[in-house]
């Protein structure tokens, strides 16, 4: 199973705050059979550490260290939020990128996400994208 | 311009909250301030920049730093290395 197919991406996604974006985010990992439940969990539990908001309208939910145990194999999901959902800190986010690493593969996963994200160009390229393959074809290096 | 070696110590390297601690650290300062690695150069006010070097446990790492804060922001960062047990 690839990190990232088109089944774990969700356009125009309408949430009403942080925690129901990184719910989102989380049970699509869930679904498609990356993690175990109580990896959700984990993730808040990260949050509460220090907000995973990168900059560039872009936020990584993940969960703990301690939470990789619960990884059964490297992930991502992507949610698009067009409207943007609230981060706290004046911090708006328009692109959730979930993360579901084992190992050291998830230093490399970062590397990659980050080097993509870097150009705000590519941001916006996701956040207006109206079909799961273009967000493929941005994020193509990562698998 | 003054700068200061590293060894990272961290076993998950400098993933996303570290990189997020330190981008914090650093943004605290006037100075212009860099993290090399692996013959990367990357501005250490950001948090992209920081994570697409994907350092790893036992990476050497150089800060450097220019500016008219440059010793006390390089203080400040070493202590933010050490404090989080990243690197020393």
């Amino acid at each position: 199973m690839s990190i990232l197919k088109k089944e774990n991406i969700v356009l125009q996604a309408k949430v009403t705050d942080k925690t129901e974006a990184i719910r989102l985010a989380g049970t699509i990992l869930l679904e498609q059979g990356y993690v175990e439940e109580l990896y959700i969990e984990k993730m808040f539990e990260r949050e509460a550490l220090t907000s995973t908001y990168m900059g560039n309208f872009v936020a990584i939910p993940h969960g703990t260290e301690d939470a990789r145990q619960l990884v059964k194999q490297a992930g991502l999901s992507i949610v698009q939020v067009p409207n943007g959902v609230d981060f706290g800190d004046g911090n708006m986010v328009k692109l959730l990128i979930g993360i579901a690493g084992k190992d050291n593969e998830h230093l490399e996963i970062l590397s990659k996400i980050a080097i993509v994200c870097s150009e705000e160009e590519n941001i916006e390229k996701m956040i207006k994208a109206t079909t799961e393959e273009e967000i493929l074809e941005l994020l193509n290096g990562v698998n | 311009m003054m700068e200061k070696v590293f060894k990272v110590t961290a076993d998950s390297g400098i993933h996303a909250r570290p990189a997020t601690l330190l981008v914090q650290a650093a943004s605290k300062f006037n100075s212009d301030i860099n993290l090399e690695y692996n013959g990367k150069t990357v501005n250490l006010k950001s948090i992209m920049g920081v994570m697409s070097l994907g350092v790893p446990k036992d990476a050497e790492i150089k800060i450097t730093a220019e500016g008219a804060d440059a010793a006390e922001a390089l203080a400040a960062l070493t202590e933010t290395l050490a404090k989080e047990g990243l690197a020393q």
